[in-house]
């Protein structure tokens, strides 16, 4: 027997997992996804008024108290902080920015790609405004990216 | 409450997991027999197992029990914890509350390789987390990375100073015969390696490691009646930043860890950490998250930690070591590597350390974290008792 024709010995076995799921969303998310389907970007203040989530949550996590009033913001926002990534796991094409952003009239962060410029155009500070998909259908995926502010 | 130590630690050599042969089973048995050897004790003396187990990225859900019963622990109970990434940091706080229960006396406390069988991880992680936010084709390197960029623009720093990390770890692993990088990387080498994510290049991030770790953790008596030095587990707690970023204003620091620390610290009579303190495993896949870490346990101001660094301090040879291991960036198997910092941490105060000796080391920091936005984090303050015999 020559080297050339010992089979290699077997170490692993392939496994396949092919499940689906219909993750419910809720009540709050369901209408989050429904006002991005119309172009509108939705959030929740918890009751005190000390914090306006966006995207919306059904309690606040600082006090754990019900968000029960919904607003909308604008889309307008700055960015806190970014990256440009030069090597992704997804199909998005390298390299592309994104960061976070501190959206007008919410308090915390958002997370999304920063588009329509230079990727190392970003900076923290830079004004930046939401940019819709063509077809807003009521994903995630309804926000394209946010690009710097025009106006 | 009874108190509870770590009487016995064993570990495989890590290696990267494309190339492992060898099965999660196998694996897990050489770290539970190399943990029960140590302490000098057998398996008939374990009362309890604590196994992690990620579901999803193991290919199986119950991967964990299964491990646990054929390793002969069938007939104790098998307690599986999966909580995704953080599930490695909540093992060692898991088995320390069933000793200090007083319901058992010795637990063994598992943790397997995470990567092993995985094929598309991102792919997979994705949809596990589907339900909980968008696609934006960004792993969990470029979540480390955009804490590295609001790090260094907060403080108005430079992304090399990371290079500073990496090439820190590379050396400590050196003598870390357990650890799969074992090669040295200057701070020139690591710069020049590929831009995955600003701030990231290669040389600042983990690999993709295959090993398991296991911890004897036991009571007092118990563990007087071992090999081994004691080593108690003074105090130890799990603490979660948010999942959504919608909760945070300020990515530059860990604030969940930095509440914790002044938990565990006053639990454990800490007032000075700084100086009374002897050496510390955090961990550390991305190499912003050692100093980011240092600042959050009050070892120096925010900010400041690589002028800590530099200042020699956190060197294997400084007055406070910081992962003298190589830590995560030199080996990464998932839920083993989150359970490793309490294992290296125990063996340096039991006069034991894996390649350094940290002399006189009396109390250390072990520290792991995980999950999403790296929301989760584990901190134990694991202290010698008694002296080490000459």
């Amino acid at each position: 027997m020559t080297a050339s024709n010992i089979q290699s010995v077997p170490t692993s076995i392939t496994v396949r997992w092919e499940l689906e799921f219909n993750l419910k969303l809720g009540e709050v998310n369901s209408r989050f996804l429904e006002g991005l389907r119309e172009k509108r970007l939705l959030g929740t203040k918890s009751k005190s008024g000390d914090w306006v989530y966006v995207p919306p949550k059904l309690f606040c996590e600082r006090t754990m108290e019900p968000c029960e009033e919904w607003v909308e913001v604008s889309g307008n926002g700055i960015v806190d902080c970014c990256s440009v990534v030069y090597i992704s796991p997804g199909e998005k094409e390298t390299p592309f920015a994104f960061g976070m952003i501190h959206l007008e009239g919410a308090n915390g962060l958002m997370m999304h790609h920063l588009g329509g410029a230079d990727p190392d155009a970003f900076r923290p500070g830079t004004e930046v405004e939401i940019v819709w998909a063509d077809n807003c259908v009521g994903s995630f995926s309804d926000i394209k990216y946010f690009r710097p502010r025009t106006k | 409450m009874a108190g509870a130590f770590i009487a016995g630690v064993g570990m495989t050599k890590a290696i990267a997991s494309h190339k492992q042969t060898r099965s999660e089973l196998e694996l897990c048995r050489e770290a539970a027999w190399s943990a029960l050897e140590h302490a000098g004790t057998n398996p008939s003396s374990v009362e309890a197992v604590v196994v992690g187990h990620i579901d999803g990225l193991n290919g199986t859900n119950v991967g964990g029990r299964q491990v646990a019963t054929q390793l002969l622990f069938g007939n104790v109970p098998v307690f599986v914890v999966s909580c995704g990434g953080q599930t490695g940091a909540s093992l060692p706080f898991v088995a320390s509350q069933l000793v200090r229960s007083g319901d058992y006396a010795s637990v063994l406390c598992l943790g397997p390789p995470t990567f092993d069988g995985i094929v598309n991880f991102q792919k997979t992680i994705d949809m596990i987390t589907a339900g909980i936010s968008p696609d934006l084709g960004l792993g969990a390197v470029h979540i480390g990375s955009i804490f590295g960029a609001a790090y260094i623009q907060k403080h108005g720093l430079n992304s090399e100073i990371f290079a500073h990390v990496a090439s820190k770890a590379r050396r400590h692993a050196l003598r870390n015969h357990l650890a799969q990088i074992r090669e040295p990387l200057t701070f020139e080498q690591i710069m020049a390696t590929p831009v995955i994510s600003e701030t990231l290049t290669l040389g600042m991030v983990c690999p993709v490691s295959s090993s398991a770790v296991a911890l004897l953790v036991t009571t007092e008596e118990r563990a007087k009646r071992l090999n081994n030095p004691l080593v108690e587990i003074r105090a130890i707690n799990t603490k979660t930043d948010s999942a959504s970023e919608g909760t945070r204003t300020d990515m530059s620091h860990f604030g969940g860890l930095r509440d914790l620390a002044q938990e565990i610290y006053r639990k454990s009579e800490i007032t000075d950490p700084r100086n009374q303190l002897d050496v510390i495993e955090v961990f550390t896949p991305y190499a912003p998250f050692e100093l980011m870490h240092c600042e959050a346990l009050g070892l120096c101001e925010e900010g400041k930690g690589i002028e800590l660094l530099l200042s020699g301090a956190t060197s294997a040879e400084g007055d406070l070591p910081v992962n003298v291991s190589g830590g995560a960036l030199c080996s990464n198997a998932g839920v083993a590597a989150e359970l490793a910092p309490f294992g290296y941490v125990a063996l340096q105060l039991m006069g034991q350390g894996i390649g350094w000796q940290i002399k006189g080391a009396r109390r250390g920091l072990a520290h792991s974290m995980g999950s999403s936005l790296f929301m989760g984090h584990a901190l134990g303050l694991l202290e010698l008792k008694g002296e080490l015999s000459t």
